[in-house]
């Protein structure tokens, strides 16, 4: 702290007012740093959480709706095509762009919820109740996610639901982990230890004092583990275990569109295929910015 | 009950042992006993690792000990459980050394000393603004200032926060573990010169944690002197600072930078700290005392000087006026 103490001393006079940057800049190197890559991503994301929230406002036909006008391609009526039932492409990639956001954003918060409460308790108990939590967490890592998503559907049937559990298991332990270090690092510090002479209760401790301070990795590692939940919802959808036709769904849509590539009717699946693309690229970008931002180390301000 | 020392320890033990190395003596605090009476400063030096914070930690109920009693009061506070345990600690409070992470980063200073206040109920919910604000004019802090959030501060400005939470709660004493040792100078004399103020005001015992002898002197009227979990010299502090009687007090007195250095350097200890040498049952400096014999194999009684100064050192207690052996500390 190179301040001095400056609450012992008169308030210093106001100088006069700070030389003024146009809108653009503040906003671009104030909030970016001048990361090109990372406003490109957040420009990105922020078109494509806007279709995913308005999409039933967009689209321009039934996305269920199957006609006779069965591979027809781009046109003003049907801006990227139909498919082999007849029904509008854009309509279709505009609906599963919202149900896999809504999927993979419901498994991430399911696992940063569960993942950071486990992480949180493992770390402040300790003990062999960690070792045994960490354990079990260390089982459910060691299995593939196309074993956990086959179990799961068996069991609970193929549906939104059981991608969502999905989702959520296979990335608590990412959560746990993360905030289980972070807790063990800051479990000790004396601002604990004042919590605790200020007759603050365990519970207290752990959810008012620890807590808040232990979260901030999540924001970085949320957002790239929603990159990839995206990516996992499409793969598993494409190998039929997850989101069935004919519910939209991106990597239902590559998948469905891969059998007419030989006919010649490309925009069945290179168009939800490249939606796909943009998502994680942008999340991933996202992801990669707010790492730089939110760690001192490697923001330049 | 009122001539009850604020603070009692009796026999306190805390000791941590290196399982990589089973031949060094193991460090902490061994078997302490002292009082802090009401509204008295008693300062705590010691070079590091010597056990100071660890007896700090230990006093506040931060760390349980071994064996031996904390006392508040008529209060066993290191026999106290649960809640009756959490209700007491309004009575002992602390200030830490590190002014990076004493704060909570994520609470603004008036939620973080509030806490005191509501777990306590000090003071009724609709009074909390008014009695924080007078807390932060008592540690000679400006009222914006709490609404700021830690990394809003400076060194200083966050020590006072911490003076602040301690003081929120009215206790009996406050343990003070260096709190000024990790501010700059010129911060640290204001500090000190608003800790002065302030214990006369509110009344608290204060246990002043501190290997700075300069500081000790400043803030403390009596003075104990600690090394290696052992208390080796307490009293008075212009007696124990002026004429110390223990060779490591001398040799700690005479290592501390001076202005207008004396041409008698003192006495001074030989070699560093080797946790390997010292031997439990003798005299824990011996491997490093200039004036060591014979006799130093055996653990030194607590000699009685004068008016509450004793020496655990053989030489002292050869010109001690009466030759008292029932002081005997006992040592592990």
């Amino acid at each position: 702290m190179n301040m001095q103490d400056s609450a012992l001393l008169p308030a210093p006079a106001t100088s006069g007012a700070p030389p003024r940057r146009s809108m653009w800049n503040r906003f671009y190197f104030g909030l970016f740093g001048g990361d090109f890559l990372g406003l490109i991503g957040m420009a990105l994301l922020a078109v494509l959480v806007f279709v995913a929230a308005f999409g039933p406002l967009l689209v321009t036909h039934d996305p269920l709706l199957t006609t006779p006008d069965t591979l027809l391609p781009p046109s003003a009526e049907h801006w990227l095509g139909t498919d082999h039932f007849g029904r509008d492409v854009f309509s279709r990639t505009v609906t599963s762009l919202r149900i896999d956001f809504i999927v993979a954003g419901a498994g991430v918060s399911g696992a940063i919820l569960i993942g950071s409460i486990i992480g949180l308790v493992c770390g402040y108990i300790g003990g062999w109740f960690d070792d045994l939590v960490m354990r079990l967490v260390d089982i459910i890592q060691s299995f593939p996610l196309l074993l956990v998503a086959m179990v799961l559907v068996l069991v609970m049937g193929p549906s939104v639901e059981s991608i969502v559990v999905v989702t959520v298991l296979i990335n608590i332990p990412i959560y746990a982990r993360v905030i289980r270090g972070e807790t063990l690092r800051k479990k000790n510090l004396e601002y604990i230890d004042a919590a605790r002479c200020s007759g603050a209760s365990e519970m207290s401790i752990v959810f008012r004092h620890l807590m808040p301070n232990t979260l901030s990795p999540i924001v970085v590692h949320g957002s790239l583990n929603l990159a990839a939940a995206v990516g996992n919802v499409a793969v598993l959808s494409f190998l039929g275990i997850g989101i069935r036709p004919p519910t939209p769904d991106l990597g239902v849509m590559v998948a469905e569109g891969t059998n007419y590539l030989v006919q010649g009717a490309w925009w069945m699946s290179i168009c939800p295929g490249l939606v796909l693309a943009t998502t994680i690229f942008s999340l991933n970008l996202m992801g990669d910015w707010l790492e730089g931002r939110l760690d001192p180390r490697r923001s330049a301000a | 009950m009122n001539d009850l020392p604020s603070l009692s320890v009796r026999k306190l033990t805390k000791l941590f042992s290196d399982p990589d190395r089973p031949d060094a003596i193991s460090v902490g605090v061994r078997g302490v006993s002292f009082d802090v009476e009401r509204g008295e400063v008693v300062g705590l030096i010691g070079e590091s690792g010597c056990g100071k914070t660890t007896l700090g930690r230990c006093i506040v109920g931060l760390q349980s000990a071994d064996s031996g009693d904390i006392v508040v009061g008529d209060t066993i506070f290191s026999a106290l459980r649960g809640k009756a345990l959490r209700r007491f600690r309004k009575n002992v409070q602390i200030v830490f050394q590190r002014p990076e992470t004493s704060l909570n980063p994520r609470m603004s200073v008036y939620t973080f000393v509030r806490q005191a206040l509501r777990n306590f109920a000090t003071v009724r919910k609709g009074e909390e603004r008014v009695r924080i604000e007078a807390l932060a004019a008592l540690v000679g802090l400006r009222p914006d200032t709490l609404d700021r959030f830690p990394h809003q501060l400076s060194g200083g400005e966050r020590q006072r926060v911490a003076m602040m939470r301690a003081l929120a709660c009215e206790p009996e004493l406050i343990v003070l573990d260096e709190p000024t040792s990790a501010l700059d100078v010129s911060v640290q004399a204001q500090v000190l010169r608003t800790l002065k103020d302030l214990q006369g005001e509110v009344g608290a015992s204060f246990l002043f944690i501190s290997h700075d002898v300069a500081v000790v002197r400043y803030i403390c009227s009596r003075v104990l002197v600690m090394y290696l979990g052992v208390i080796v010299e307490e009293g008075p502090s212009e007696t124990v600072l002026a004429h110390p009687v223990h060779p490591y007090t001398q040799a700690l007195l005479a290592a501390a930078p001076r202005i207008t250095p004396k041409p008698d350097p003192g006495l001074s200890l030989t070699g560093e700290l080797v946790l390997g040498d010292v031997r439990p049952h003798e005299c824990p400096v011996r491997p490093r005392c200039p004036l060591a014999h014979d006799r130093c194999h055996k653990a030194p009684p607590m000699a009685d000087l004068s008016s509450g100064h004793r020496a655990a050192c053989w030489l002292a207690h050869d010109s001690a006026p009466s030759t008292n052996m029932t002081t005997a500390r006992e040592r592990t």
